[in-house]
């Protein structure tokens, strides 16, 4: 095998840690060792503060079935597909070797879904932070004072004291992850870029489930390949951004670039949101300095700074070269629909085009969403 | 030149022969369950009147939401972009269509040159679609042609049938028929709860003159009596509305033989 076949071996796999065969492993490592894996939902969770208490944080992927049967028995279906989806793997015991949840009220749906958790499977440790909505100095140290409450929880569950020194390294171990996977999507900006963007989805959610410095590791291990490697594209001159939230299956951003494009960009709090932002390390409290990246880098639409958001959009257009946006937004995760008549309105008037649709959780009506994405790529490319 | 457009499309398929801006000869037929023959099967039929042959097309657009599996098409467009391109074939100055079709629906806008400009479909949902009124038409005992003019001819108030689930309104219907309403005043109900999702649909994109009405519903004269009605403006109408999309095809087909 040549040095670019075992390259390219090796970035697949990276890729696909998060396929359903592949993503429990490193859960199951870690649990061999005999220390405590926790199951995360958002990207508002300080990850950071959970390895500093020696357990791995590890972001639960739903269920991609087409049903969700134990589910639906608690959860109506005009409900967020993601929250029944992570449900439906709960009940199934797809998730048993977790030893617990952390998330924080994304809106009513995600508090349900914790209560319902709670209440059927009575985990050894269940915690529902507090967030706020919007970002002021009063806000922030409310939200500073929520993850030392989180501390303080996995302090007593785990009869172990997380210093600022351990918190310190896992900053540092978080920040280096961080980086790399910026200077991976830099090699998007590329006329032909390094990375597909089913492929880029597929590598933030890696990063999600692995320990980070065995995924960091390896991720710098293939920058110089990444470096010299262009995507495979049937048409990379048609560069659009994709929006969307809980979108965790390579296969949504694979059918867009099915169509026609070449999705060189992305806004998903499973994507560029996740890594967006460091932690500055100086003089500052480890815990504030913590909190303040958290706050600071591009929210998601769950908090109300839509107008911030969006001008984050339209500098990524600018950046990334972007002709459109194409926006899968999950049926009945109403956050994102709140956002949309505004997202709507600026985009227009930025000149950007837009198009908004709706996706389950799981991967369907294919044929349908195939249809509109490449009516609207017709429209960008001029017919 | 000869090109032409083939538009595969849940209740039927369509294709269309074209030579420069010449319509040479449009076939409907209704589309079976394999949509490769279907599609062979509507070429033929076209391609016989005019004693030719697959080999004289120069090139072949396929649409419709089965146009991926036209094996002898050289490339594919959208139902959408050809419903635009179309319609501007027949009316220039058409900026706002209405294309209903077998099992969805669409509210498209366009430019002066028939290029896609804005579209919303809507095909979550039967209701608003060809196969919705067969249904009603069939629930009532009716041919499908005759549930327009029929809608139209009532006294007193419609009856008040669900616009949000096709299967809601068919149980109105059933419900509405055991009651002893009159047959008429249940089929205006059911073509304006239609008419409701359309014109949703059409205000997503905003409306603006002239407006064109395509898709086999374009020949169902209730429902389009209502749109004019409710929008306020005369609604322009191919020939032969079910051929609209698969001329638009022919139109791609000239355009990339082209190229």
């Amino acid at each position: 095998m040549g040095l670019n076949q075992e390259m390219e071996t090796r970035l697949q796999t990276l890729i696909r840690s998060n396929q359903p065969e592949n993503r429990m492993k490193w859960l199951k490592e870690w649990k061999a060792q005999g220390k405590k894996v926790i199951g995360l939902m958002d990207i508002y969770v300080p990850e950071e503060v959970i390895s500093a208490a020696g357990i791995l944080p590890w972001r639960i992927t739903g269920s991609w079935d087409d049903s969700d049967p134990h589910a639906a028995l608690y959860r109506p279906e005009m409900s967020c597909r993601y929250c029944s989806h992570v449900l439906e793997s709960v009940l199934s015991g797809t998730l048993d070797q977790l030893d617990g949840f952390v998330c924080i009220p994304v809106d009513d749906d995600f508090k349900r879904l914790w209560d319902v958790l709670h209440y059927l499977k009575k985990p050894p440790m269940t915690y529902i932070m507090y967030l706020p909505h919007s970002y002021s100095e009063l806000t922030l140290g409310m939200w500073n004072k929520s993850i030392l409450e989180l501390k303080q929880v996995l302090e007593d569950w785990t009869g172990k004291t997380i210093s600022d020194d351990a918190l310190s390294e896992q900053i540092a171990i978080y920040n280096r992850m961080r980086g790399l996977l910026r200077q991976v999507y830099e090699l998007r900006k590329r006329p032909v870029p390094a990375l597909t963007g089913a492929e880029a989805l597929g590598l933030v959610t890696a990063a999600r489930i692995m320990p980070r410095e065995e995924f960091s590791n390896e991720l710098e291990a293939l920058l110089p390949y990444l470096r010299e490697r262009r995507g495979t594209f049937r048409d990379s001159s048609c560069r659009v951004l994709v929006c969307s939230e809980y979108l965790d299956n390579p296969a949504y951003v694979q059918l867009v670039e099915d169509c026609g494009a070449a999705v060189v960009m992305d806004e998903f709090d499973t994507g560029s949101k996740y890594f967006w932002g460091q932690v500055e390390v100086g003089s500052q409290n480890p815990w504030e300095a913590l909190g303040k990246r958290y706050m600071d880098r591009p929210g998601t639409s769950r908090m109300e700074n839509w107008t911030e958001q969006i001008g984050q959009i339209r500098d990524w257009v600018k950046e990334y070269n972007v002709r459109g946006i194409v926006e899968l937004r999950q049926l009945y995760s109403l956050p994102l629909a709140y956002r949309f008549l505004i997202m709507k309105k600026e985009l227009a008037a930025a000149n950007i085009p837009y198009v908004s649709l709706d996706r389950e959780y799981h991967l369907a009506q294919t044929g349908m969403l195939s249809t509109r994405v490449e009516a609207f790529l017709e429209m960008i490319k001029g017919g | 030149m000869l090109v032409a457009g083939i538009d595969i499309g849940s209740l039927s398929a369509k294709a269309v022969l074209m030579d420069g801006e010449e319509l040479l000869g449009g076939k409907v037929i209704y589309t079976g369950p394999d949509p490769v023959e279907s599609a062979e099967q509507v070429l033929r039929q076209v391609l016989a009147p005019q004693h030719l042959r697959r080999e004289d097309i120069r090139y072949i657009v396929a649409t419709g939401y089965g146009r991926v599996n036209v094996p002898f098409a050289q490339s594919t467009v959208t139902e959408i972009s050809c419903h635009a391109r179309g319609n501007h074939y027949h009316f220039p100055g058409v900026r706002t269509i209405l294309d209903m079709g077998g099992q969805d629906c669409k509210a498209i806008r366009s430019d002066e040159n028939g290029r896609l400009t804005n579209f919303v479909m809507n095909d979550k949902c039967a209701a608003g679609t060809g196969r919705h009124l067969e249904r009603v038409a069939s629930t009532l005992g009716l041919k499908l042609d005759e549930i327009g003019d029929l809608s139209l001819s009532y006294t007193g108030e419609p009856c008040l049938i669900s616009s949000t689930c096709a299967v809601f309104a068919q149980t109105s219907i059933v419900g509405f028929l055991r009651a002893g309403y009159p047959i008429n005043n249940i089929l205006a109900g059911a073509i304006d709860a239609v008419v409701d999702r359309v014109l949703a649909l059409m205000d997503a994109v905003g409306v603006e003159e002239e407006l064109c009405i395509s898709g086999g519903v374009a020949k169902n004269s209730g429902v389009v009596r209502r749109v004019e009605e409710r929008l306020g403006m005369k609604a322009r109408i191919a020939p032969e509305p079910q051929i609209v999309g698969a001329i638009g095809a022919a139109l791609f087909a000239r355009d990339r033989a082209r190229r």
